[in-house]
């Protein structure tokens, strides 16, 4: 060691074998941790962002249900990609069997004249079956299956009270498809309005006002979403009874006229 | 051992701001989509013209007809059902001796409420 310069720190103890070990290990653990961790974190991720991405695609489709309604434009078509889960449509009436979500409204509230209208759906359901997303009479909503019986709505209808004129109106829109019609991928969504309708009633010498009542289809039940959105404040509508599938309510006292209007929307290809 | 060469590290440096980078520019990007949708929607919401149509023919009817609140009557009524019909839109005039006072109109997005003293657009 005699004569020879300083150079930094002794280094005699390193081996190039443990530093090897060393780092191999360390990236080993790295490797393991993506793995086990990480990977499944994205797959989520991608899910995820799948339903994410479908919610906007039905915001979309409601914006095309809006022009056909709203705005007198006969024909609408969107391409739009489904991805991570499969888009239906469920048709009006009974293309599929079993129950239908429906809406009765009781114009008099005494039965004389109960009006009903089944509503249809397009309907999205994720891979893994967590989610439900679905457009349903103008209204955008999602379910998971955690909570069977519960629902959200994301985008509302265009249901209205006036209270400067007291009137109400509120606009059923009935789904018909021409076939089973089921997608996954990029495809396009082409909705036709059939015929509409409008009926005007003045209820200013009635007592008793109009009751609206939803009915859910126990396997796409959004009637907590429906609930949520009839209590709504500006809509005041006053809630009667209701259980896991069924809701009532009655409009405002003060109440003079009742505007319902009907659309009919064909499906012609999805 | 010889002395390493530091002068090439800010190439590493670089790398790792940049890559910070672009994950903001991600996050920036995927927000920015959601936000572009809700302004498109509520611009394609706002009922401007439908308003602004709804006003310059009722400023015409004051015209047409400033001496017949009769046929003033049945114009303001065709209007007021045709909203109803076509737009699904209240709308209520008051007109009194030829003149209308007040527009209201509310299509469940946009209420739009005005009291006419004289037409200045």
């Amino acid at each position: 060691m005699k004569g020879r310069s300083y150079s930094g720190p002794d280094d005699q103890a390193v081996s190039e074998t443990i530093g090897y070990i060393i780092i191999f290990g360390i990236m080993l653990t790295g490797i393991a941790l993506v793995t086990l961790y990480g990977y499944p974190m994205l797959v989520q991720e991608q899910q995820n962002t799948n339903i994410r991405n479908m919610e906007r695609n039905m915001i979309v489709l409601q914006n095309d249900l809006k022009g056909l309604t709203y705005k007198n434009v006969p024909y609408k078509e969107t391409t739009l990609q489904v991805a991570g889960g499969t888009m239906v449509v469920f048709s009006e009436p009974g293309m599929n069997g079993g129950l239908k979500s429906n809406f009765t409204v009781d114009v008099y509230a005494n039965g004389s004249e109960v009006l009903s209208f089944d509503t249809g759906e397009i309907s999205y359901t994720s891979q893994d079956t967590t989610t439900r997303i679905s457009l349903e009479n103008g209204a955008v909503h999602t379910r998971y299956w955690s909570f069977p019986l519960g629902s959200a709505m994301l985008a509302e209808p265009r249901w209205f009270y006036d209270n400067e004129t007291k009137t109400f109106v509120m606009s059923f829109i009935t789904l018909n498809a021409t076939e089973y019609f089921a997608q996954t991928g990029i495809g396009t969504v082409g909705l036709k309005l059939t015929d509409t309708d409008q009926n005007t009633y003045d209820l200013s010498a009635v007592a008793q006002k109009p009751v609206v009542h939803y009915y859910a289809d126990p396997e796409n039940n959004y009637n907590i979403a429906w609930r949520n959105y009839f209590n709504k404040s500006s809509l005041r509508m006053n809630y009667i009874s209701g259980g896991g599938f069924d809701s009532s309510f009655s409009l405002d006292p003060g109440l003079q006229t009742l505007v319902i209007k009907t659309y009919n929307v064909t499906v012609i290809s999805l | 051992m010889a002395r390493l060469n530091e002068e090439g590290q800010w190439i590493i440096l670089m790398g790792f701001i940049i890559c910070v980078g672009i994950f903001f520019l991600a996050i920036l990007l995927n927000q920015s989509i959601l936000v572009g949708q809700t302004t498109a929607e509520s611009v394609i919401e706002f009922p401007k013209t439908d308003i602004q149509d709804l006003r310059s023919e009722l400023r015409m009817l004051t015209f047409r007809y400033p001496a017949d609140p009769g046929s003033m009557a049945d114009s303001i009524d065709d209007i007021t059902a045709i909203s109803l019909y076509n737009k699904a839109a209240v709308v209520r005039i008051l007109e009194s001796g030829g003149q209308i006072t007040e527009i209201h109109y509310n299509n469940g997005v946009t209420t739009y409420d005005e009291t006419i003293l004289w037409w200045n657009f």
